[in-house]
């Protein structure tokens, strides 16, 4: 607890991972979006190139959508443990408390 | 497995089959053209090098045959290829529904304030806090449209595997039609040439006629029905998607 406000650096941390954990859950998601089918396989009956083209548009607005949602989420999570390790430093925590989050950090 | 990629699989083991074939040719073929070319030869007065130079031109347009028929193979399988694949279509929607929609449908679930602990006023509280909580707003929405979009991506999928099979299928009939008309006429000629009489022949011409313009109504019917699927597919796959919602979360 600190002037006019109440944090819990271990909530944060908690936080931090779980967004991390959301963020590797995007990049799944980003891998498994299938943006490389063959035109081939739409065929060449009428219309089909078009559907194509459609389909590839869309896959790859999809991907790069999931991919900004990734990226999101890692920032939320190292804005979140860069907060936790600012706030124990400020109320002086032991070194390997600090030193063990910004593992945390350089392993997200 | 859908009976086009079966179609498409019995052709193209049918063209691997003649890849095999040159194949074989290319590398016995050579000895084989020698051999025979001294064995008829051998009653002739040719001297040996005489039989080599026939020999050898006998070989070489043999190669350029090969080549001329590894093309042909190739632009025939490009061809068999382009009939499309409905069994590739669906394992990338399935793919879309499992890992894309249901994944991200599970993470939405997750998404949620509860499961974060500095949303608890208990934990954390002050201006930072605020912000967390302003930034968090519309994430869970952006990881829902994830799902949302996916399913255009896989039902688009899913209605060209249907529209591909379908219209193979009504692409038969329309044949069958037009092949109907055909011999229709071609009776309708020979009866007029007095195999039978000429009323018969007009009758024959006016059955022929009306199959002409049902195989007509019917390829029509077919490319309109052909255009809407196409269309209704590709609308889903055009709708807006806004960007992610960026934070610029910082504290």
């Amino acid at each position: 607890m600190s002037d006019g406000y109440t944090v819990n650096p271990a909530a944060l941390e908690h936080d931090a991972l779980q967004f991390d954990d959301w963020s590797k859950e995007l990049d799944a998601v980003q891998e498994a979006i299938p943006v490389t089918l063959s035109s081939l396989d739409f065929s060449v009956i009428p219309g089909a190139q078009d559907v194509y083209a459609a389909y590839q548009r869309a896959a790859d607005a999809l991907n790069a959508y999931v991919g900004e949602g990734s990226k999101e989420f890692d920032g939320f999570a190292r804005a979140l443990l860069k907060s936790a390790i600012l706030y124990l430093e400020a109320e002086g925590t032991s070194a390997d408390d600090v030193a063990r989050l910004n593992q945390e950090m350089d392993d997200l | 497995m859908s009976y086009v990629d079966v179609l498409t699989a019995q052709m193209q083991a049918r063209l691997d089959n003649a890849d095999d074939a040159l194949n074989m040719l290319e590398k016995y073929g050579p000895d084989v053209i020698r051999h025979l070319v001294n064995t008829n030869l051998a009653t002739i007065m040719v001297p040996p090098w005489g039989k080599d130079k026939i020999a050898d031109l006998l070989i070489s347009k043999l190669m350029s045959g090969i080549k001329y028929a590894r093309k042909a193979i190739v632009f025939q399988r490009t061809m068999v290829r382009a009939f499309g694949s409905p069994d590739a279509l669906r394992a990338a929607a399935a793919v879309i529904n499992s890992q894309v929609n249901k994944a991200a449908g599970d993470l939405a679930l997750d998404v949620r304030e509860e499961n974060l602990d500095g949303m608890s006023p208990s934990s954390w509280s002050g201006d930072a806090q605020y912000k967390y909580s302003q930034a968090f707003d519309g994430q869970r929405d952006a990881v829902t449209r994830i799902n949302e979009f996916g399913s255009a991506l896989e039902d688009a999928l899913r209605s060209m595997a249907d529209t591909i099979e379908a219209y193979y299928v009504e692409l038969t009939i329309v044949i069958l039609g037009i092949v109907g008309a055909i011999v229709g006429f071609v009776l309708a000629i020979l009866e007029a040439a007095g195999v039978v009489t000429i009323p018969v022949a007009v009758l024959t011409v006016i059955g022929a006629c009306l199959s002409a313009a049902a195989a007509l109504a019917a390829l029509i019917a077919m490319i309109v029905t052909l255009s809407q699927n196409n269309a209704n597919a590709i609308a889903p796959l055009e709708a807006e998607l806004d960007p992610w919602p960026a934070t610029a979360f910082s504290i």
